[in-house]
């Protein structure tokens, strides 16, 4: 260092000049200390010790109390003669000021230091730090000295003070990657050895560093490593191994596997143990990849070429034409003249070994054809491509040294076969395929296989043979004279049959056909009347050995009777002797009544068998007979109306019939066991047992069995139904699974049940053996007790959809009881005599009528007459949701059942019962009727009538009763036609209800002609209406007093009502007619209300006491409510006809705790007003107007639509002043419509603030349109708002067109003049829903550029507003003080609220 | 749920594609071909007794598909799809494509182009652009995101760094695919506001960096079988854009030529890099010789790092003769570096390797496989310290025979391999640290029968690791695997089985003995000519004796794959 710093001085004597001016002057002064410190890694560049960072820290410390103004220099020496110092004569642009105490310099206060044109460089090229290049390598220091930067004093102690600790500077390397090479294929192992080798990084100690060795599996072959090193978690299988101490790894089977065929990314990271090294790219070196193993996986070694030579050891087996032969001796081992001799072994079509001999055959081995499976004989047959072989069979060996065949055991009788030669021949073409390495055929070769042999089969068929036969060349046969009976023998001569390759799969072997080649046919010995005729296409079929007979021919069967034809049955290769034939839906009569058949046997197919079969096992009897048998015959029998010879049929199936020459006949007349569901006369039916006697084709006897569902009875009957000779007989229904069913079963115990024993069809009806009882179980003496009412006196019939019809179909069905057949039933516990009971379906079909006509015996000889009615209405059974299921009886005793029981019931739903369960049926019945009705049984009416009088009186008694509970209500009444007409009546109610006894008496008289009670202004009362109640009120409205319809109400406590009738006196109401009443009710002694009501009607055009002709109708009503406090006063004048305008319209007044208010008109019931009546129909002007003065704190029952508080004013009139329609008058199109009106409202509020609210408005709408589509012509309406204290007017004109658009202008003074000339409703005072928003069209978008010219106006508008405020607000004050004295008035006025 | 939807993505062009392709099948038009495939995994991996190497529940799906329209339109899509590891968060979860037309290129998406190995090569960049080569010219440019910013958090310490990076390369060039001259250029910058301030701790410095390169690139078939290959770049490169810029005067031609693209500051470095080959190549034999010198700190932001300071000479022959049965092929190359000659020693490698296989039959082959690594030191700007000297040897040999015993049912196959590996270092001061020699013997019996598709093998091996410090390993024992084929080979099962007895010598003269356990079980169908299902599951049980290696792993991968 000293030598180096000697050096420089002597080439810079002048910065040595200075540094001891420096040193001198530091010594002198304070020195500022400076702190060098450089830490790792360490950079290997230049630049990065001037700009400092975390790497390199230089404090200065200032130890005086002042700032100094200095500069800095720096150095950077290495040890291996590189000096890199900030030139002396370089001077900051801005003097770096230091502050008293410690400074840490920032990497602007640096920069300036190593600036590449204010360094002097020695030891190295200059220009390649110009180029950025790296210091080299060495042992380097930083040192910072600081100058005044007007003296150039040092001011800091120069080197060796003021210098970092030499630190390195060397740029390590990363490891190189050596093995497995870059992009090579590593060899996989077993286990896995893998050898990672690398260079350590040069110039380390091996014990600085470790490795990490990340291998990582790719997920595609030609990706870039690079990319995927990093993500450890990609790849299935990948691997990090740390702090490894050498440069090489042994990847071992400890480690994860490495996959065969993948690609892997591999790199080895340096790691400096010590943190101090500064390794290039963190010490990570390139990224590498190798293929561990190749990519397609290991394929299965390739076989020898098989073009090789054969081995003869190797070959024993020949397939030639699909045969296979063993080979013995090989002459000739060419491929291509392939010769010897072997054995041949036949397994299929039959069974035979035989020694051959072979020569110049052409052999290769196949390939294995995977389409063609030959189990285990080989991955390679030898076969013969070209070659022929013929062999005679004479010598050869027959399994069992017979050459007898068995038979099938539906062929029977036995056959023997003569084998004569063999003959293969092949012809083929063959190709070597390299990439199988193996031979295969090629298309378009031939080989043929071929045996010649004779047959003769001894059958079991015993024919009369007849002699004389000589087949003609026609092939017709000519009849001999003599005939002997034998067995069918046929017999084939010896001829060659083609035979199929067999290969080893015996059972799919191919069979060996031989014809008949010769026609056979005779009568059956031992079936009489059959005829057999086989003809010579019919063959025998050989396969493994074993023999079948396919038979082509027919068979004719005789029918047993005369005059039924016999039937021809034809069959095509038949399963031997034995065959199912199907024919073409052969009918055999088996009873023609009138030369019409009545029944008759249907069957399609026909079991033959024309032999004895001993060994066949699997014909069962009585389906297999020697003879035929119908294994599936239907019965069809007529069951149709024969007086109308209508035809209709019932056809079942019954057990099968046999034919063994003596017609047909049963083997079985009970066809147990079917579940046949059917509609029997529409009601829902199951047949279970067809019973049928059938001998010499002819029915005998029978009958079917089986159940059948009757609605309303609601249960399963047993069904026997007769066959006769004609077709079906009769039926009945012998009794009923459960013969009670309950129609009625309420809380209270009432119930209706009936009972059915059985009864007959007839007609489409079921004809019930039935009983009704009605009774209350728990109380005899409760309604009706009526037990046991047989209604097999009178004719009840149920139809299949459960009505009830009577014999006479559409009367109700009914039982009448006269004389000694009079029933005796009780009502109420009176002895009832009944009459005649009805029961019969309500209109409807959902309910019931049950009706007792009787005699009540009240006493002794004390009887009514028979009217006496009790009726009970309940609901009908519905039809039940029935099936019969589809099991078997007895087979499955619990069938499935789908959703038990009906709807709700208070009884709970009927469950299926265990013999429903077990018959094969299962019922969803319906809950029974809930409800009672009896009708008419308590009100009691009795009229009597004399010349001049009639007098009336009903006595109802009330049991049970929703409204009334128990009691009873009496009307009389009395008409008094002479000597004037006089109306008096009266009413009693008494009774309990609700817990509490309520009464009522009711009086009333009224003489219209007589002179009444003057009363004033020519009017008078001409009547009398009094009543006195107690805890009763009357129903309706509480101003419907004059109503008489009371019911009994616990709070009421007593009630009085009296009113009048009142008229004028001269003309007897003609001009006045009404009524005037008043009705106190009261809860306990308090008054609870207080109703007065006046009715009147004014001159009646039509005469006295038509109101309907008066040409005003109105009335009024006061409701006092004491206890609330309540005035409420209505006048309604539902009619006012004042010829010039009609009017109508309500008045109420409300005074109470709510405050104060009247009206006129409400907007639910406005005064309306049409001028001159409407008689110009819609073109008639007509308004509405509502008004209301309030002064409220609280809501007003019945005006709701006045505020809730406050005094004000609100008042509304509407006027529609034309309304055109063209289509009342013309009936065509197109049409118009055009509507003007024009509306104004007001709000004013002057509690608790003024408010004043103000429109006014105009509407006019012309619409065009044709028949449905209706087109908007043109709207135009007007609009002026007004709203104070709040000023503001505006005023809106909206002419509106449809897509031309228009103006919606807007004026309007708030906050300052504006006007729109497409505005909106917020453009208005208030949005109360009568502006409509902007016109959509094109000329709405030019007003909106006019509006801007407009709005300038506005400007001068302003001035005005501000003006009109002023004045308003004086008016606002005025009413503010008004108001106050209104509301101050009406509260001490009325004391009440406020 | 990115990966469904891109799965959905992928399945749905393809099935559309196959519909088309059946849907028009008349010869005038060109059906729409699919060519590529797909692979599909998932898995669990659960490991006992060690932390855990693999994630839990792998999962992925990497493909390449290209869709060929008709008109010569070529759409090859690439997708790579799957968790990844915490540490890094560069997009890893890929998917791109590059549609062709005629001499028409387009990139979109995740792609990794490549221009020259100095230049844009193969950095993955999200983004686009295309190559054009009408007639002869060669036309190329991309731009995309190089690196996506990664700030590092106080939870997630590990991470890298990274400031976004985004950068632009340009093509211009004149030739065939066969003979042509590139001019290629490359700048990239990083985005210094991207990530907030990193906090650089002493082993991370992340500054925000920026480049442009410059470059030719070449290939010349000079007369038929020569073939010259060159690829130059020069490289500015700006390690902290933050720091200040130099004056502009300017010392060199290309400062002031790019000056205006480049902003030259006291942290840029400029470098150069350049490699050339020379290559004879006949069909039975050929020759290549290379030379490669890249300045030291070389490096351009559109190439992943690559070794740099090195100057290498290489001849890389290779001969077949006796009608294909012998090949030889070789190479021996040498390298040198501290080419700034600021390197205390300059560090040389002298590299070879010879691979000889000998086939002459089918049923018998050997391969003989030879590489050897020397690297020694020489004086740099000082004498070479010989402590830490580095002069070392690394040679490996495999010898790898087979002989088939094979008739039409079965086939007999025996194997014997050796390989050696022996690091030797020269310098005894670190030898002790260094040397290591790893011996692997291997003798397999595979037995196969053809028709059955049943197959046993037997494997014996013996493995010796000298390691360092005096520290061995050895194990050794069978494995045992059958593999059968089911359902005329669509089903192809395998079972693998090995015991390996280990025996440790520690470094401190303990002898441990302990076993490894190995057993795979390995099954895959092949659904029709396309499609493939497969199933792994491998367990593994080691207990060396060392008590950090006393664990087993259990895992199984479910895999489908579909090539189209």
């Amino acid at each position: 260092m000293a030598s180096r710093f000697k050096k420089t001085a002597l080439r810079s004597p002048l910065w040595v000049l200075l540094s001891l001016i420096g040193l001198a002057q530091t010594l002198r002064a304070q020195p500022i200390q400076v702190l060098v410190n450089v830490n790792p890694p360490y950079s290997a560049y230049l630049q990065d010790y001037a700009g400092a960072g975390q790497q390199v820290q230089i404090r200065l410390i200032n130890p005086s109390a002042r700032a100094l103004e200095i500069r800095l220099q720096g150095s950077v020496t290495g040890d291996n003669g590189v000096s890199i110092r900030t030139l002396p004569n370089y001077r900051p642009p801005v003097p770096f000021v230091l502050q008293p105490g410690t400074t840490l310099l920032t990497r602007k206060d640096l920069e300036g230091l190593f600036d590449l044109n204010q360094i002097l460089v020695e030891g190295m090229n200059k220009n390649l730090l110009y180029q950025g290049k790296p210091l080299p390598e060495g042992s380097y220091q930083l040192c910072v000295q600081v100058f005044d930067n007007r003296t150039s004093q040092a001011l800091s102690a120069g080197e060796p003070l003021g210098c970092s600790p030499p630190f390195p500077v060397k740029a390590i390397e990363p490891p190189i990657l050596i093995a497995p090479f870059c992009d090579s294929e590593v060899m996989p192992t077993t286990p896995q050895a893998t050898v990672f080798t690398w260079s350590p990084p040069a110039g380390v100690l091996p014990t600085q560093v470790s490795y990490t060795l990340r291998v990582v599996e790719l997920p595609l072959q030609n990706v870039d490593p690079n990319v995927f090193i990093d993500a450890i978690a990609l790849p299935p299988s990948g691997i990090e191994i740390k702090n490894l101490p050498t440069s090489t790894f042994l990847y071992g089977p400890q480690y994860l596997p490495l996959k065969v065929g993948k690609r892997y990314a591999w790199r080895v990271q340096a790691v400096d143990k010590f943190g101090k090294l500064n390794l290039l790219n963190d010490g990570k070196s390139p990224v590498c990849a190798f293929q561990y193993g190749p990519a397609d996986t290991l394929k299965a070694p390739v076989l020898a070429n098989a073009k090789s030579p054969i081995s003869l050891s190797g070959l024993t087996e020949l397939i030639f034409c699909g045969q296979t032969i063993t080979v013995k001796k090989i002459t000739n081992p060419d491929r291509d003249h392939f010769s010897g001799s072997g054995t041949l072994v036949m397994k299929s079509p039959v069974k035979l070994s035989a020694e051959v001999s072979f020569s110049d055959l052409k052999i290769r081995p196949l390939a294995y054809d995977q389409s063609q499976k030959r189990g285990k004989s080989g991955f390679y047959d030898f076969t013969v491509i070209t070659g022929q072989l013929e062999n005679s069979l004479k010598g050869a060996q027959v399994d069992d040294k017979t050459a007898k065949l068995k038979t099938d055991p539906h062929t029977g009788g036995t056959a023997a076969m003569t084998y004569q030669a063999i003959r293969l021949v092949a012809n083929h073409s063959e190709l070597f395929d390299e990439k199988l390495n193996s031979h295969r055929l090629q298309k378009g070769g031939s080989d043929e296989a071929s045996i010649q042999t004779g047959l003769t089969w001894y059958s079991p068929i015993t024919i009369t043979t007849l002699t004389g036969y000589k087949p003609g060349k026609s092939g017709s046969f000519s009849p001999g004279t003599a005939s002997f009976d034998g067995n069918l023998t046929v017999d084939v001569p010896g001829s060659w049959y083609p035979i199929a390759s067999v290969g080893s799969e015996l059972k799919k072997a191919p069979a060996l056909k031989i014809p008949f080649s010769k026609a056979y046919e005779g009568p059956l010995s031992d079936l009489s009347g059959f005829y057999l005729n086989l003809r010579a296409d019919s063959y025998f079929e050989i396969q493994n050995g074993r023999l079948v007979a396919r038979l082509n021919g027919t068979v004719t069967v005789p029918s047993g009777r005369k005059e039924v034809a016999p039937l021809i049955v034809p069959f095509q290769e038949s399963d031997g002797i034995t065959f199912t034939a199907q024919i073409d839906d052969q009918q055999v009569p088996v009873s023609v009544v009138n030369d019409q058949a009545r029944l008759f046997l249907r069957f399609q197919k026909l079991n033959v068998q024309l032999g004895d079969l001993f060994e066949a096992g699997d014909l069962p009897y009585p389906q297999w007979v020697k003879g035929v048998s119908c294994p599936e015959v239907e019965f069809w029998m007529r069951s149709g109306d024969y007086n109308n010879d209508k035809l209709d049929w019932t056809i079942v199936p019954i057990n099968p019939v046999v034919n063994r020459g003596k017609g047909y006949e049963s083997t079985n007349a009970d066809r147990k066991g079917l579940n046949w569901q059917t509609k029997f006369l529409g009601f829902k039916g199951k047949i279970t047992d067809a019973i049928t006697v059938i001998k010499n084709s002819e029915f005998k006897v029978g009958h079917l069995v089986g159940q059948v569902y009757v609605p309303f009875v609601g249960s399963v009957g047993y069904l026997q139904i007769m066959i006769e000779k004609y077709g079906l007989g009769e039926a009945d229904v012998i009794s009923f699974d459960k013969s009670e069913r309950t129609l009625l079963d309420t809380p209270a115990g009432d119930r209706i049940v009936v009972k059915t024993n059985g009864g007959y069809f007839a007609d489409g009806y079921f004809y019930p053996d039935m009983a009704i009882s009605a009774y209350n179980a728990t109380n005899p003496t409760r309604g009706l007790d009526a037990r046991d009412i047989r209604m097999d006196a009178i004719d009840v019939a149920i139809t299949p959809k459960g009505e009830l019809v009577s014999d006479y179909k559409n009367k109700k069905a009914e039982a009448y009881y006269s004389g000694s057949k009079q029933k005796t039933a009780y009502l109420n516990g009176l002895d009832y005599h009944l009459a005649r009971v009805v029961l019969s379906d309500e209109a409807g079909g959902k309910q019931c009528r049950l009706s007792f006509n009787g005699k009540l015996v009240l006493g002794e000889k004390i009887v009514t007459d028979d009217q006496y009615l009790y009726d009970l209405v309940f609901a009908k059974p519905p039809v039940d949701d029935f099936n019969f299921t589809g099991s078997l009886p007895f087979s499955d005793p619990f069938p499935p059942t789908g959703t038990e029981g009906g709807g709700p019931s208070a009884d709970g739903a009927e469950t299926v019962s265990e013999a429903e369960r077990a018959a094969g049926y299962h019922l969803e019945r319906a809950a029974p009727a809930s409800f009672l009705k009896p009708l008419k049984a308590n009100t009691i009416h009795g009229s009597f009538s004399t010349g001049t009088a009639y007098y009336q009186g009903d006595f109802t008694l009330y049991t049970d009763d929703a409204t009334f509970g128990n009691g009873f209500r009496l009307d009389t009444k009395a008409l008094i036609f002479s000597p004037v007409n006089t109306q008096v009546g009266a009413t009693v109610i008494a009774g309990k209800a609700q817990g509490v006894k309520y009464w009522f008496a009711a009086f009333k008289y009224e003489s219209k002609d007589t002179p009444g009670i003057s009363l004033f202004l020519n009017l008078e009362a001409y009547g009398f209406e009094g009543r006195i109640y107690s805890h009763m009120k009357h129903v309706g409205e509480p101003s419907a007093i004059f109503n008489d319809n009371y019911v009994p109400d616990a709070g009421t406590s007593f009630g009085l009502f009296a009113a009048m009738p009142i008229q004028s006196v001269a003309d007897k109401g003609r001009l006045l007619w009404g009524k005037t009443g008043v009705e106190l009710t009261f809860q306990g002694f308090a008054p609870k209300q207080i109703t007065i009501r006046g009715d009147v009607n004014l001159e009646q055009l039509g005469g006295t006491g038509d109101a309907s002709t008066s040409r005003v109708q109105g009335y009024g009503v006061i409701v006092m409510a004491p206890k609330e406090k309540t005035i409420v006063g209505t006048v309604n004048m539902t009619k006012g006809d004042f010829t010039a305008v009609c009017m109508t319209g309500t008045a109420s007044f409300y005074m109470g705790p709510s405050g104060f208010a009247v009206s006129v008109g409400s907007p639910a019931q406005p005064v309306k007003a049409t001028a001159l009546c409407g008689i110009m129909g819609d073109l008639t002007p007509s308004a509405t107007a509502y008004c209301a003065i309030y002064a409220t704190n609280g809501s007003i029952g019945g005006m709701d639509w006045i505020p809730t508080s406050g005094i004000g004013i609100r008042a509304h009139l509407a006027a529609t002043l034309l309304n055109i329609d063209t289509r009342k008058f013309f009936v065509s199109n197109p049409w118009a419509t055009l509507t003007a009106g024009a509306d104004a409202d007001l709000d004013v509020t002057i509690r608790p603030s003024v408010d004043l609210y103000a429109r006014v408005g105009t509407d006019i709408n012309l619409n065009v349109g044709y028949s449905n589509y209706s087109y908007n012509l043109a709207n135009v309406s007007e609009s002026v708002q007004l709203t104070l204290p709040d000023f503001c007017l505006a005023y809106n004109k909206r002419i509106c067109f449809p897509v031309l658009g228009g103006c919606n202008l807007i004026v309007g003074l708030r906050p300052t003049p504006y006007m729109r000339t497409n505005g909106g409703p917020e453009d208005m005072c208030r949005d109360d829903g009568t502006v409509q928003g902007p016109c959509e069209g094109i000329l709405g978008w030019l007003m909106d550029g006019a509006q801007v010219i407009v709005n300038a106006a506005g400007e001068v508008l302003d001035t005005a507003y501000n003006l009109l405020k002023d004045a308003t607000g004086a008016v606002v004050k005025g009413a503010e003080a008004v108001g106050g004295a209104i509301k101050d008035g009406y509260c001490s006025t009325i004391g009440w609220g406020c | 749920m990115r990966f469904l939807l891109l799965f959905a993505t992928c399945w749905s062009c393809l099935t559309s594609s196959l519909l088309a392709q059946t849907d028009s099948p008349t010869p005038t038009t060109k059906p729409v071909k699919v060519s590529g495939g797909l692979n599909a995994y998932a898995g669990f991996y659960s490991a006992n007794g060690l932390a855990a190497r693999n994630q839990p529940s792998p999962v992925g799906l990497s493909g390449s598909v290209t869709v060929s329209l008709p008109g010569g339109i070529s759409l090859p899509f690439s997708a790579v799809l799957g968790n990844q590891g915490n540490s890094f968060r560069q997009p890893f979860n890929q998917f791109g494509v590059s549609p062709t037309y005629k001499w028409a290129t387009v990139h979109a998406g995740y792609r990794n182009v490549s221009f020259s190995p100095f230049t844009l090569a193969g950095h993955t960049f999200l983004g686009g652009g295309f190559e054009l080569n009408p007639g002869k010219l060669r036309l190329g440019a991309v731009y995309g995101r190089f690196n996506k910013a990664i700030s590092t958090n106080l939870a997630e310490p590990d991470i890298l760094p990274a400031y976004q990076r985004t950068g632009y390369a340009l093509k211009l060039g004149y030739g065939k695919p066969t003979n042509y001259v590139d001019l290629l250029m490359l700048r990239a910058k990083d985005d210094s506001s991207s990530i907030a301030s990193v906090p650089q701790s002493a082993t991370q410095t992340v500054t925000p960096a920026e480049n442009l390169v410059v470059g030719v690139t070449s290939r010349l078939l000079m007369i038929k079988h020569f073939v010259v290959e060159l690829d130059a770049a020069v490289s500015a490169y700006t390690r902290d854009v933050r720091s200040s810029e130099v004056s502009a005067e300017g010392r060199n031609a290309v400062t002031r030529l790019f000056g205006r693209l480049f902003t030259a500051r006291i942290s840029t470095q400029l470098t150069q890099a350049t490699q050339a080959a020379i290559g004879y190549r006949t069909k039975n034999a050929g020759i290549k010789l290379q030379y490669k010198r890249i300045d030291p700190n070389f490096q351009t932001m559109g190439a992943y790092y690559f070794q740099s300071d090195i100057e290498s000479y290489a001849v890389v022959p290779n001969l077949t003769v006796l009608k294909g049965k012998l090949r030889i092929s070789g190479s021996y190359g040498i390298q040198f570096d501290n080419l700034a000659k600021n390197k205390n020693a300059r560090t040389g490698r002298s590299i070879g390797s010879l691979i000889v296989s000998y086939n002459p039959a089918t049923k018998v082959g050997i391969d003989l496989q030879l590489s050897n690594y020397g690297i020694s030191q020489q004086a740099g700007i000082r004498p070479v310290i010989d402590t830490v000297r580095l002069a070392q040897n690394n040679f490996s040999a495999t010898v790898n025979t087979r002989y088939t015993i094979q008739n039409e049912e079965t086939v007999n196959l025996f194997t014997l391999s050796a390989t050696r590996q022996q690091l030797s270092d020269l310098n005894q001061h670190t030898a002790v640290f260094t040397n290591n020699t790893n011996t692997n013997l291997n003798l397999g019996y595979f037995y196969q029968r053809v028709k059955t598709g049943l197959g046993a093998n037997l494997l014996v091996s013996y493995t010796q690791a000298d390691l360092a410090l005096g520290m061995q390993t050895k194990f050794y024992g069978p494995t045992l695997g059958l593999t059968k084929a089911f359902l005329t080979n669509k089903l192809s099962t395998a079972l693998n089985a090995s015991y390996l007895l280990n025996q440790q010598t520690t470094q401190t003269g303990e002898s441990l003995n302990g076993q490894i356990i190995n057993a795979s079980a390995n099954a895959g169908y092949q659904l029709g000519k396309r499609q493939n299902f497969s199933l792994q599951l491998l367990y593994l049980n080691a207990n060396t004796g060392l008590a950090e290696q006393r664990y087993n792993e259990f895992r199984g991968t479910l895999g489908y794959g579909i090539t189209f």
